[in-house]
C-alpha cells in the first residue's frame, strides 16, 4: 500500500468515524425526543418515573426547575431498561461476583422493607381497579405494588440474602404492643404474633451472617416471642423454617418466602393452634417460572440473579378460591386468592397471592358453617400465607398494616372473629417507622 | 448541566454540534455558540448567569482601560489591581465568606451565624481565566477583545467554563475568530470525547462507588472500617479523582477540536510520576501554570533567598490548596504538596534520584494517595478517623469480609482503572497504528478498531449513565 494510497484511505475511515459517531448521536437523539415512547411508570422497579416538571419562577432562578427536566430526561428515557441491563452485564465483570453485598438504599437510610407512606388512589392498580365492578384484568406490566427497598443483600451462588441488624429496643416495642393488644381485647380473642424470617435467618449459617456483620434473625424473633405476654401465642416459624431449609422455601431473586415456606409457618401456627395442618401436596398448585423479584430489581438487574429466575409456585385453596378486597377509597373488588398471573410481567409474579397488598380483603368459605372468622394484620410476606387459612375457617379477614386505617378492635367487634393473628416479617417488626403505625392499629 | 447525561449528550450536544456544521459564518457560529454556553451556564441556576455576564462586564471594560492608557504605568497598575480585586472580592464573596465566619467565629469563639451562600458553578475557573486575560493584556500578551460578546463567549464556552481547562485567552482568540475545524481534528475530537464520556460515566462514577461504600459513612462507621478497607477505598478515591478530572478535559478537547477550538492539555498521566513536582508538572496543568505565571514568578519564584523562596511555596500552596474549596481541609492538602515540594527541592535536592524508577514511582503514588484522604473529608474528625484507621488504630483488624467481597468484586475492574491511569492504553494505541503500516490486514484493523472505538464507548457510557443515578461531579464545588 502507498503512502498516498494510505493517506486517502485513513481519510475515509476518519470520515466514517465521524458519520458513525454522528449517527449514533442522532439516532439517540431522536429516541430521546418521541415522547409518545417515553413511559411513565417502571414495572421493573415498581415506581412512577419522574414526570416533566412543572413551571415556577422560584424553581426556574435557582435551577430547580432545569435539574428536575435533567431528571425527567434520564428516567423516562424510552431505551433505559435495556441500558441498565447492558450497564449490568458490563459491571459484571469487574471482578470475581459469586458473592456480593449491594447496599441498595445509601448508608442514611433505615431501609425498611415497606412503602414509605400510604398509596394514594390513583397509583398502580388502585386506581385502575377502583372503577371495575368485576375481576378486572390488569395488563402486562402494571405496576401491582409500591417500591420496596432491600436494604443490604448479600448475593452468592446466584441467590440474593437480605441482611438484617437487630434494634433492640424496636423490637421490644414491637413485643409491648403485641402485649397492648392482648390487655385490649382480653381473652376472648386469641392473639397469634408470627414474625417470618427473611431468607438470610432461615437459609444462611449464623456463622456467614456474622461474617457480614449482620444479625441473626432467629435470635431476634426469640427475643420477641420471649417478650410476649402470657395469653400472646408467639410462633415459631423461624424454628420449624430452618429445619426445611433444604427445600425451596425462599425465592432466590424476592425477598419474600414461597407458598411452601408460607406453608411451614402454617404447620408452626396449627401446632400453636392446636389444630390439624392440612398437607400441601393435596392442593391443585398453578406454576408461574421466570420470576424476578425484588432482589433482582433492588440490585439493578443483576446479572446474578437473572441467571437464576424463580418459579412461583401457588397452591389453590379448597374451600373457595375467590375473595373480595377493598381499595382505599372504599370500592370491593371480587378477586381470585389465587390468582393467575402468567400474563403478568415476569417481575409482578408474586401478586399471585391474594391480588397483592390492600388495606381490607375477606374471603368466605362456604364449605364450613362453624362461624369461624380469623383476622389477620399483616405485610406482603402474609400474602402467601394467607391462602393455607382458607381451608380453616368460614370469615378469613386480612388487612395490610401499612395500608389499613381499621384498628383491631373495631374489627374484632364488628366482624366477630376468634383469632388475630399479627404477621409481620422480622424486617418489618424491626423498623422503627413503623413502631407507631403498629400501636395504631392495635387500639 | 454535566456532560456526563443523557440530556446534554443526546440533546444539548447534538443540537450544539448540528449548529456549529449548519451555520456557515463563524459570526454566526460564535452566536449560537454564545447562546448554548449561556443555556449551558444557565441550567444550574440562571440566577448565577448574572455573576458570570457581570464579572466579563468588569474585565472587559478593565482590560480596555488598561490597553488604552499605554505608557501610564502607574495608572495602568492600578486598573489592572481595580480589576483583579473586584474579581477576586466576588469570588471571595461567593466563594468563602462563609469559610471566613466559621473560621474567625471559631477563633473568638463568637456565636455568629454563618451565611449559607450557594457557590456559583464554575466561578473559580472563569474567574481565574478572566484573571489571566486581563493580566495579559497587561503585560501586551494580548490585546483587548473590543467586543463584549467575544469576551463572555470566551469566558463562557461550555465545554470549559464549569470544570476547566483554565483555558488561556491567548490560546483560543484565534479560534475564536477563524476556526475550521479539518477532518483529522474532529476525527481526533470525537475520540477523545467519547473517551472522556467513558471514562466519567463507567470508570470515575464507578471507582467512586467503591470508595463510598467505606469513606461515606458517619464517623462511627468510619471507625468501624478495617485498615484494608481505608486502603481500598483510598485507592478508589484516587482513581476516581483522576479519571473524573481528567475525564472532563479530555471531553472539553474533544468538543473543541470538533468545533475547531484548540486547548491545552491539562492532564499527563500525573500517577506515574518520580516526584511530587512533577507530579504536578502533570496534574491540572493549567492551575498549576495559572499559579506559576500569576503568583510564583510575579513573587520573585526561586530567583530570591531561600527564606523568599519558601516564603513563595507556602502562598502559592496556600493558594492551590484554597481554590480547590473554602474548607481547611483543602488548605492542608495544598501545604502538605507545599512542603513535600520544599523537601525535594532544599532537603533531598535530587538525592533520591539514584532510586530504581518503580521505588520512586511507588512512593510518589502512596504520598498523594494519602493526599487524597487530607482532601476528601472537610470534617477534621473524620480525616483524622480515616487517616488512624488507614494505619489500622481504630481497632478493627486488617480487614473483613465487606472488604474483601468489595475488592473481589471490582479486582478486574480496579486494575482496568490502574492501568487506564497510565500511558499503557495510548501506547498499545500507538503500537497498533505502527503495525497497521506493516500489512493490508493490520491497516483495516486499525480502521475498524478507529471506528469502532468512540461509538462503542459513546454507547457503553449512555448505558452506564442510564444504570447509574449515582452521578458525583467532584469538581462543582471549584
Amino acid at each position: 500500500m502507498t503512502r498516498k494510497e494510505r493517506a486517502r484511505l485513513n481519510g475515509r475511515i476518519r470520515g466514517i468515524k465521524i458519520m458513525a459517531f454522528a449517527a449514533v448521536m442522532l439516532v439517540m437523539g431522536i429516541i430521546g425526543l418521541l415522547l409518545f415512547l417515553r413511559p411513565e411508570t417502571s414495572t421493573l422497579e415498581k415506581r412512577d418515573l419522574a414526570k416533566f416538571p412543572a413551571f415556577s419562577w422560584s424553581d426556574f432562578a435557582d435551577g430547580t426547575w432545569f435539574k428536575d427536566i435533567d431528571t425527567w430526561y434520564a428516567d423516562t428515557y424510552p431505551l433505559r431498561e435495556p441500558m441498565i441491563a447492558v450497564s449490568q452485564k458490563m459491571e459484571h465483570l469487574y471482578g470475581i461476583r459469586s458473592q456480593q453485598i449491594i447496599d441498595s438504599t445509601g448508608p442514611e437510610e433505615e431501609a425498611p422493607l415497606v412503602a414509605e407512606s400510604i398509596p394514594e388512589e390513583g397509583e398502580g392498580v388502585q386506581g385502575q381497579a377502583a372503577e371495575i365492578e368485576e375481576e378486572p384484568v390488569l395488563p402486562d406490566g402494571t405496576v401491582t405494588d409500591l417500591g420496596e427497598r432491600a436494604g443490604k443483600i448479600y448475593i452468592t451462588d446466584n441467590c440474593g440474602y437480605q441482611l438484617y441488624y437487630f434494634l433492640e429496643a424496636n423490637n421490644a416495642n414491637f413485643a409491648a404492643t403485641m402485649n397492648a393488644i392482648h390487655d385490649r381485647v382480653g381473652d376472648k380473642v386469641n392473639l397469634y404474633v408470627l414474625v417470618p424470617p427473611t431468607s438470610s435467618g432461615a437459609m444462611l449459617d449464623q456463622s456467614v451472617v456474622d461474617d457480614m456483620g449482620a444479625s441473626s434473625e432467629e435470635d431476634a424473633i426469640h427475643f420477641i416471642n420471649s417478650r410476649l405476654a402470657d395469653g400472646v401465642h408467639g410462633i415459631d416459624a423461624v424454628t420449624e423454617l430452618r429445619k426445611h431449609n433444604a427445600e425451596y422455601i425462599y425465592f432466590h431473586t424476592d425477598h419474600h418466602w414461597t407458598a411452601l415456606g408460607a406453608y411451614y409457618a402454617y404447620v408452626a401456627f396449627c401446632r400453636e393452634k392446636g389444630i390439624q395442618p392440612h398437607d400441601y401436596q393435596d392442593y391443585e398448585t398453578m406454576e408461574f417460572p421466570d420470576f424476578l423479584g425484588t432482589f433482582y430489581t433492588s440490585s439493578n438487574q443483576s446479572p446474578a440473579l437473572a441467571s437464576n429466575p424463580d418459579t412461583v409456585i401457588a397452591y389453590v385453596p379448597k374451600g373457595t378460591n375467590r375473595m373480595t378486597m377493598t381499595y382505599t377509597d372504599g370500592s370491593v373488588v371480587d378477586w381470585p386468592i389465587v390468582n393467575d398471573v402468567s400474563d403478568y410481567n415476569r417481575t409482578q409474579l408474586y401478586a399471585t397471592f391474594v391480588g397483592g397488598d390492600r388495606p381490607f380483603s375477606v374471603a368466605h368459605n362456604e364449605t364450613i358453617h362453624d362461624g369461624s372468622a380469623v383476622m389477620v394484620i399483616k405485610d406482603s410476606f402474609g400474602n402467601a400465607f394467607i391462602p393455607w387459612l382458607v381451608d380453616h375457617y368460614e370469615y378469613i379477614y386480612w388487612c395490610d398494616a401499612r395500608y389499613t386505617n381499621n384498628t383491631i378492635s373495631q374489627m374484632v367487634a364488628d366482624y366477630n372473629v376468634q383469632d388475630v393473628i399479627y404477621e409481620v416479617s422480622i424486617y418489618n417488626a424491626s423498623s422503627e417507622k413503623m413502631q407507631g403505625r403498629y400501636a395504631t392499629i392495635g387500639q | 448541566m454535566v456532560f456526563a447525561s443523557l440530556l446534554f449528550v443526546f440533546l444539548f450536544l447534538t443540537a450544539n454540534i448540528l449548529s456549529q456544521i449548519f451555520i456557515r459564518s463563524v459570526k454566526g457560529k460564535n452566536i449560537a455558540m454564545l447562546v448554548f454556553s449561556l443555556i449551558f451556564y444557565s441550567w444550574s441556576g440562571p440566577r448565577y448567569l448574572i455573576l458570570l455576564v457581570g464579572m466579563v462586564f468588569i474585565c472587559w471594560i478593565g482590560a480596555l482601560v488598561i490597553q488604552r492608557m499605554r505608557g501610564e504605568e502607574k495608572r495602568r497598575k492600578t486598573a489592572l489591581a481595580a480589576t483583579i480585586a473586584a474579581c477576586l472580592v466576588i469570588l471571595g464573596i461567593f466563594k468563602y465568606t462563609g469559610f471566613l465566619v466559621a473560621t474567625f467565629a471559631g477563633l473568638f469563639h463568637a456565636d455568629w451565624p454563618i451565611p449559607h451562600i450557594v457557590l456559583p458553578i464554575g466561578i473559580s475557573f472563569y474567574t481565574f481565566q478572566l484573571i489571566s486575560y486581563v493580566v495579559d493584556v497587561y503585560r501586551g500578551q494580548v490585546k483587548a477583545q473590543p467586543k463584549y460578546w467575544m469576551l463572555l463567549l470566551y469566558a463562557s464556552l461550555f465545554h470549559q467554563c464549569i470544570a476547566g481547562p483554565i483555558v488561556r485567552y491567548q490560546d483560543v482568540q484565534q479560534d475564536i475568530v477563524t476556526r475550521r475545524p479539518t477532518v483529522g481534528e474532529i476525527s481526533t475530537g470525537v475520540t477523545r470525547f467519547s473517551v472522556g464520556l467513558a471514562k466519567k460515566a463507567i470508570l470515575a462514577n464507578g471507582c467512586a462507588a467503591i470508595a463510598d461504600q467505606f469513606f461515606d459513612l458517619g464517623a462511627d462507621a468510619l471507625g468501624q472500617v478495617p485498615a484494608m478497607g481505608i486502603l481500598l477505598a483510598a485507592f478508589a478515591f484516587t482513581l476516581q479523582i483522576y479519571l473524573d478530572f481528567s475525564a472532563y478535559s479530555d471531553m472539553a478537547i474533544g468538543m473543541g477540536l470538533m468545533c475547531g477550538f484548540h486547548y491545552k492539555e491539562n492532564f499527563n498521566y500525573p500517577y506515574i510520576s518520580q516526584s511530587i513536582s512533577e507530579f504536578w508538572r502533570r496534574w491540572h496543568i493549567s492551575l498549576g501554570s495559572f499559579f506559576r505565571d500569576y503568583v510564583y514568578i510575579p513573587l520573585g519564584g526561586n530567583r530570591v533567598p531561600v527564606l523568599l523562596q519558601l516564603r513563595n511555596l507556602f502562598v502559592v500552596w496556600f493558594l492551590t490548596g484554597l481554590w480547590h474549596g473554602a474548607s481547611w481541609n483543602f488548605v492542608l492538602w495544598g501545604l502538605f504538596f507545599g512542603v513535600l515540594i520544599g523537601v525535594e527541592r532544599f532537603l533531598l535536592r535530587g538525592r533520591l534520584s539514584g532510586l530504581p524508577a518503580p521505588v520512586k514511582g511507588i512512593g510518589v503514588f502512596l504520598l498523594v494517595m494519602f493526599s487524597w484522604i487530607l482532601f476528601k473529608f472537610t470534617d477534621f474528625t473524620l480525616m483524622a478517623t480515616a487517616v488512624k484507621g488507614l494505619f489500622g488504630l481504630n481497632g478493627n483488624g486488617f480487614t473483613s469480609v465487606d472488604v474483601s467481597l468489595a475488592f473481589k468484586n471490582n479486582v478486574f475492574f480496579l486494575i482496568f482503572c490502574a492501568v487506564a491511569s497510565t500511558p499503557i492504553g495510548k501506547g498499545l494505541r500507538n503500537l497498533l497504528k505502527n503495525l497497521s503500516l506493516r500489512g493490508r490486514g493490520l491497516f483495516w484493523f486499525n480502521g475498524v478498531v478507529e471506528i469502532a472505538i468512540p461509538v462503542c464507548l459513546l454507547l457503553l457510557a449512555a448505558a452506564a449513565l442510564a444504570g447509574d443515578s449515582y452521578n458525583p461531579f467532584l469538581y462543582f464545588r471549584f
